[in-house]
């Protein structure tokens, strides 16, 4: 009887105990600072001085949108991300349309097409900083052959969001054609084969059965490359570090300057916040987007 | 008093006349005895030329002292954040944090640094071979006094660094240009003295050495960057044309009429130099000159060991070295390095004595060479070194009277609006005068906020 008992309340346990590893992690690496950060946000917190931290309320929240720089670093970030996201998933579902089809050469191609991502950020920014140096650069090189003027890529107002957006389309296109080409392959071939009988054109069978059987595919995409490009810092911060004249400062330059640098950590908590809250509110208009319909 | 009592009394008395005797004359002795045997001190600094020259050397310290001393390499930005989480944890994990001056503020008023004074005024801890007098003083002002003028020194002094000119010493010889330039200018052509006279020589050596209808050589290049080198290039225009960075209240005065003018000059200088200098860090300034494509540079110091070096350099022995031209002010800018005692150190003295080895005249023989421009009269004068190292003249006449950065606790936050204003100015998103008016704005409030106009 007595036995019996405890194998009950074992047996009741065990998934517990499977999964308190688990939970112990999640508690300490991501409960735990994200309670402290809202703790930090409504106090005054020098890093550089030893210091207790001070409760401000919502004092630092207030600065932050009183200053011009978070508007700034907001639309620059916005800018940034939908124009970056814009583009690889255009540019992505085209190559992964292509990629999906069985030709010579295409497991090649399949694989040529993913080395821009497997590079570390880090590297890819440098490596574009010397491709687009004004003197010595490559990209200058073939403007030259084209005879027009050799371009300022980072140092030119205008023209240094451009340059950002293009290296990241260049380094994340490949993850969207990897996704979508996933997807594409497992999309079922019936609806495929009625359309072809029914004498449907390339761009009819594009339009009415791939891209709608795709769109689950093509949002779960976009919503994990928004989530990714809203945080981007190490790119930017070696192509430009948020220059010239902030035009490419992001949020996460912007924070990173206030608590890193400035060390005013209660300010880059609240900021933190403020991106946390705007990341949630995207995402949520893209999961709300893939709902099913029928509910 | 009893006998016994009273004997231990004149024994210590004894020996406290016999050590103070001995101090006065010796110094720390670097006897066999090695008091600080199996003391391990770490210092923090960042990866460049100069921190492992002094690291190569290091041995000689440790087998004179019997100190261990680790080196702990970082780049910048990491090295900062890692030296302010040990300190504000009170880890005492650092005994000596190398800093740029324009950190002093923060470390100091954080009250991360120890005072030097009462190791300096033991002679016990007195390195054989350091003498305080003979670091240059306008060195430790700009880097170890907290704040300016309280007689506060919190370190050493271990890197001199300050902007200086670098330029093309074979160009200005060749009897052509000489006659050319003569002929366009009415007056000889020479070594630029102040920066009228730089305006016109930049001018003079802009031009297209092929002929394809491009400009491929300049006269002028100067590090325009976000995230301080533009703000840098402007400071040496600034002080130059008689700025001040505040007034006696503390409030910023970039927009005086010297702002504006240095700022409107930085400007004008702009079609002689390279197209993007906008995105160009000192790196690639540096690298302009070594390619031979830039007649003159505006740079830190700490490259000149590159230009002789052939394997990075194509104008080996073309470069002359002064300090940046005057304007109304001769006031050089400068940058430099400081060693701070930290004040959580458990070996406190260990450190204090690592540092003036680091600062003695025999070590700075040695690392000068390797690119570690010195801090004492003695190495600056050396006639073997300045033989060998023209650039150390440059760099002592710009230390000697130079100023550093404003070095206030919140001087990061400062530069960001400085930096931000310059590049505004100078890609033409607003005038020279609305850039430096925002500046001051920003900056006021940003001071205020952190409570400085306080009555």
């Amino acid at each position: 009887m007595h036995n019996g008992r405890m194998s009950i309340v074992k047996r009741k346990h065990i998934p517990l105990l499977m999964l308190l590893p688990v939970l112990v992690y999640l508690f300490v690496l991501t409960i735990v600072p994200l309670v402290y950060v809202w703790v930090l946000s409504f106090s005054e917190y020098d890093l550089s001085r030893s210091e207790e931290m001070a409760f401000v309320g919502l004092r630092n929240f207030y600065d932050c949108f009183q200053d011009v720089d978070f508007y700034n670093s907001l639309t620059v970030t916005l800018i940034y991300v939908a124009s970056a996201v814009g583009i690889e998933s255009v540019f992505g579902l085209g190559i992964a349309l292509l990629l999906s089809k069985e030709f010579w050469g295409f497991t090649v191609f399949r694989s040529l097409i993913i080395l821009p991502m497997m590079c570390t950020p880090v590297v890819a920014g440098i490596v574009w900083r010397y491709i687009l140096s004004p003197e010595a650069g490559i990209a200058n090189y073939f403007l030259s052959v084209l005879k027009i003027p050799p371009l300022v890529w980072l140092g030119d107002p205008n023209l240094a969001m451009v340059s950002v957006v293009f290296v990241d389309i260049w380094q994340w296109t490949p993850f969207v054609v990897m996704v979508l080409i996933a997807g594409i392959l497992s999309l079922p071939k019936e609806p495929y084969e009625a359309a072809v009988i029914d004498g449907a054109s390339n761009w009819q069978v594009f339009y009415y059965i791939t891209l709608p059987l795709l769109k689950n595919v093509i949002l779960i995409t976009i919503l994990l490359r928004v989530i990714d490009a809203f945080k981007i810092f190490d790119q930017i911060w070696v192509l430009t570090k948020g220059g010239p004249a902030l035009r490419t400062e992001v949020l996460s330059i912007f924070i990173y300057r206030i608590g890193l640098r400035f060390f005013s950590m209660g300010s880059a908590a609240a900021l933190s916040i403020v991106m946390l809250f705007i990341v949630i509110g995207l995402s949520q208009v893209l999961i709300y987007a893939l709902r099913p319909k029928e509910s | 008093m009893k006998p016994r009592k009273r004997f231990v009394f004149r024994a210590g008395l004894l020996t406290m006349i016999l050590m103070s005797i001995v101090g006065l004359n010796a110094g720390f002795a670097l006897s066999a005895e090695k008091p600080y045997t199996g003391v391990t001190i770490r210092i923090s600094a960042d990866a460049t030329p100069p921190t492992y020259a002094k690291q190569k050397l290091v041995g000689e310290f440790e087998e004179k002292t019997g100190i261990k001393v680790i080196f702990d390499i970082l780049p910048y930005p990491s090295m900062l954040e890692k030296q302010m989480a040990e300190l504000v944890a009170h880890t005492g994990y650092y005994d000596i944090i190398s800093h740029s001056s324009h950190l002093l503020g923060r470390f100091a008023a954080g009250g991360h640094f120890e005072d030097i004074q009462p190791y300096l005024n033991n002679p016990e801890l007195k390195y054989p071979g350091f003498d305080i007098e003979d670091i240059v003083p306008n060195l430790r002002v700009q880097y170890n006094e907290w704040p300016k003028g309280s007689g506060h020194y919190y370190g050493l002094p271990w890197l001199a660094d300050a902007y200086i000119l670098y330029y093309r010493k074979d160009l200005i010889e060749d009897p052509v240009e000489q006659a050319n330039f003569k002929a366009k200018y009415g007056y000889e052509l020479s070594a630029p003295k102040t920066w009228d006279q730089m305006r016109d020589i930049t001018e003079f050596f802009t031009r297209d050495t092929d002929d394809d209808g491009l400009i491929d050589f300049y006269g002028y290049t100067l590090a325009g960057a976000a995230g301080n080198p533009g703000l840098n290039s402007f400071l040496q225009f600034y002080l130059a044309f008689g700025g001040k960075y505040y007034d006696e209240e503390m409030k910023p005065v970039w927009n005086s009429p010297a702002g504006i003018k240095a700022l409107e000059f930085f400007k004008g200088l702009m079609k002689f130099m390279p197209l993007g200098v906008t995105g160009y860090s000192y790196g690639e300034v540096i690298t302009e000159l070594l390619n031979g494509d830039t007649f003159a540079i505006s740079n830190w110091s700490q490259f000149w060991a590159m230009c002789d070096d052939s394997t990075k350099s194509k104008v080996v022995g073309k470069i002359g070295y002064i300090p940046v031209p005057k304007g109304v002010a001769e006031k050089p800018h400068m940058g430099g390095w400081g060693f701070g005692m930290a004040k959580d150190s458990k070996h406190k003295e260990a450190a204090w004595l690592f540092m003036q080895w680091v600062d003695s005249v025999a070590t700075e023989l040695k690392t000068v060479p390797e690119g570690a421009s010195p801090t004492t009269f003695t190495v600056f004068m050396d006639p073997e070194l300045n033989r060998k190292f023209p650039a150390l003249r440059a760099i002592f006449d710009s230390i000697r009277v130079g100023e550093a950065h404003p070095n206030h606790p919140e001087s990061e936050e400062s530069f960001r609006y400085g930096d931000t204003a310059v590049l505004k100015a100078l890609t033409g998103i607003l005038s020279p005068k609305e850039a430096l008016d925002e500046w001051v704005e920003k900056e006021y409030k940003m001071l205020k906020r952190h409570g400085y106009y306080k009555k």
